[in-house]
This record gives structure tokens, C-alpha cells and sequence, in this order.
């Protein structure tokens, strides 16, 4: 994480008719190396407790099914990074964010998605994060489909899959998408790109939507369990 | 080694939601396939996997040949 980034944690509860409740940024931001920064949040109440420089807030999020829960940013000391961490292990079935993309100029956006070893053995077990606004023909998605052996994982851009493989592998696996203001996208696995393209979207992203979803399975999701070998996270970066 | 192919689209479902992907189940060894272009029924792609079995499926040079025979 840069120095110089201005990075927006956060979300805010998203369901139908409501608006973003909640936006949380950092600015110059290495808490743990002691940076000055800034944090502003506005709307919704943290759920609780005491903010500090290792556990951002807060936020509520909608779990369609089963009520909401509570989830959190936290600083990941050892890599450097923010991720979303569940307030508790609790199975549910989606999530959304919404993030508020006015008053910036550039826009680097990413998406860090790691597969860890030990897929479970779920009939069906669906996972994906997308990014978008509305409707199938505004949406990058990453996603998993565990369904026993056959294991695969799609990149989709506006319905259609850019990118899929049968094989999920054994080992962690890091997918970052990266957009930039005028719509070019760059999807890498590894550090590898698998993915390159355009979306005329992403220019009139005055709300960019994350989504993340688990179809089946327990303890799949937000909390970085690895009770069924996912784990997600996520950082937006806006220079 | 990559293989550029057109192979069938198949729908599936995610999130409640229907996409097309390609369906690189009708390459047996193919491990991961990279949109190039499709039409309503097929998907040209750039195919990678170890033994692949490609009898099945139309194998073209270039990506521009693949996307003309889509048309």
C-alpha cells in the first residue's frame, strides 16, 4: 500500500431502495507503520466497540437468507494489506458492498482472491466475488465452482466467461483485477494475466457494487476460513 | 502448448444467475480455456492443458481465423 493512496475500505449495507449507509477511507495508509492517517465514516453506527488502528470499524452487511451480519476490515500486519474479516464464523449465502466511487480522480482497483489448499467436499458449493453496477452486462466476476470433482473457476465479463479452468490446483492462488478509469480491465492469476479487456462501465461507476456470494457450504466466505479452503479479500486502491 | 479452438457454449448458473462459458469438456486434457470471440452457439478460444484430445472440435492458426469462422 502506498503511501500517497487514498484507499476506501468500505461499504455500507446494500439492499433494494437503500443507499450507501456507510463509507470508510484511509488515507496514507500503514497504521501498523505508523503513517498518518485518516479515517472518515458517516451514516450507519460501527456495530460496536472501540475503533482502532488494526481494526477498522465496523460495517453491517445484508446476508440475503440469513440475516445480516457484521463484518470488518482489518489490517493484515504481515502483508501489508486490509481484508474483510466476518465478525463471526457464521454460514450465510451473500453479501453485498457498495462503494462510492465519486470524487476521485484515477482509479486503481483491486481484487485479491486466494484459493488455499483443502477444497471442500460440498455437492454444490458456489463462491464468487463480481464487480459492477447492475444487471449481468455490468459485472466482472471471479468464481468458483465446487462441485466435487469437478472444480472450476470462471472469470465472466458481462455474462460471458473470459477466462475458466477445470483445475483449481492445491496451492494459494492470488487473482487481482485491476480497472483503470477508462474501462480497461487486466485479470491476472499468480501474477500471471489471464484476462484483458474493456468495460465502457466502469466510467459511470458512481457506485461500484461487490458482491460476494456463497451458494452452498458452511463457513465459506468473509471469514477467511479455511474450513472449506476459501478465503477472500479484498483492497480498493484509488490514486 | 496453447491451441486455439472453437468449441460449444454451454449456460451455467451462478448466483441465481445464467452466463455462457465455454464448454472445454469437449476437449478432453484441456485444463483452461481464454475467451477469444463467440457467436450464439459456439466460443473461439485459446485452449492450454497436457494431452489434449482436440478431434472433436475446429483447431485454427490464429485468433483472426478462429473469430472469421465464428462469423
Amino acid at each position: 500500500m502506498g503511501t500517497n493512496a487514498l484507499t476506501l475500505l468500505g461499504c455500507g449495507v446494500a439492499g433494494a431502495g437503500e443507499a450507501v449507509k456507510t463509507l470508510v477511507w484511509q488515507e496514507n495508509g500503514d497504521p501498523a507503520s505508523g503513517d498518518v492517517y485518516e479515517t472518515y465514516y458517516g451514516g450507519l453506527s460501527p456495530a460496536g466497540g472501540a475503533y482502532d488502528l488494526n481494526t477498522l470499524s465496523w460495517v453491517r452487511t445484508k446476508t440475503a437468507g440469513n440475516g445480516t451480519t457484521d463484518c470488518r476490515f482489518k489490517w493484515d500486519d504481515t502483508n501489508k494489506h486490509w481484508y474483510v474479516e466476518a465478525a463471526a464464523a457464521a454460514s450465510y449465502r451473500q453479501a453485498d458492498y457498495d462503494i462510492a466511487l465519486t470524487g476521485h480522480s484515477g482509479i486503481e482497483y483491486k481484487c485479491y482472491w486466494k484459493y488455499l489448499s483443502g477444497v471442500g467436499s460440498g455437492a454444490s458449493s458456489h463462491e464468487g466475488v463480481r464487480i459492477g453496477t447492475a444487471g449481468m452486462a455490468n459485472y466482472i466476476w471471479l468464481y468458483n465452482h465446487d462441485a466435487g470433482a469437478s472444480r472450476a473457476f470462471y472469470v465472466i465479463v458481462d455474462g460471458v466467461t473470459v477466462y475458466s479452468a477445470t483445475t483449481l490446483g492445491t496451492s494459494n492462488v492470488e487473482w487481482i483485477v485491476s480497472i483503470e478509469p477508462d474501462g480497461d480491465y487486466s485479470i491476472s492469476r499468480g501474477g500471471s494475466v489471464v484476462a484483458t479487456g474493456n468495460v465502457s462501465w466502469v466510467a459511470s461507476l458512481a457506485l461500484c457494487r461487490v458482491y460476494g456470494y456463497t451458494e452452498t457450504g458452511t463457513n465459506i466466505g468473509f471469514s477467511g476460513s479455511t474450513a472449506n479452503g476459501w478465503y477472500n479479500e479484498r483492497i480498493y486502491t484509488w490514486i | 502448448m496453447d491451441i486455439i479452438a472453437i468449441v460449444p457454449i454451454k449456460w451455467i448458473v451462478i448466483g441465481g444467475q445464467t452466463v455462457i462459458s465455454p464448454d472445454i469438456d469437449a476437449v478432453p486434457g484441456a485444463m483452461e480455456a481464454r475467451h477469444i470471440a463467440h457467436n450464439e452457439t459456439q466460443m473461439a478460444v485459446r485452449l492450454t492443458g497436457s494431452d489434449m484430445d482436440t478431434s472433436g472440435v475446429q483447431i485454427y492458426e490464429t485468433s483472426e481465423a478462429a473469430i472469421a469462422a465464428l462469423q
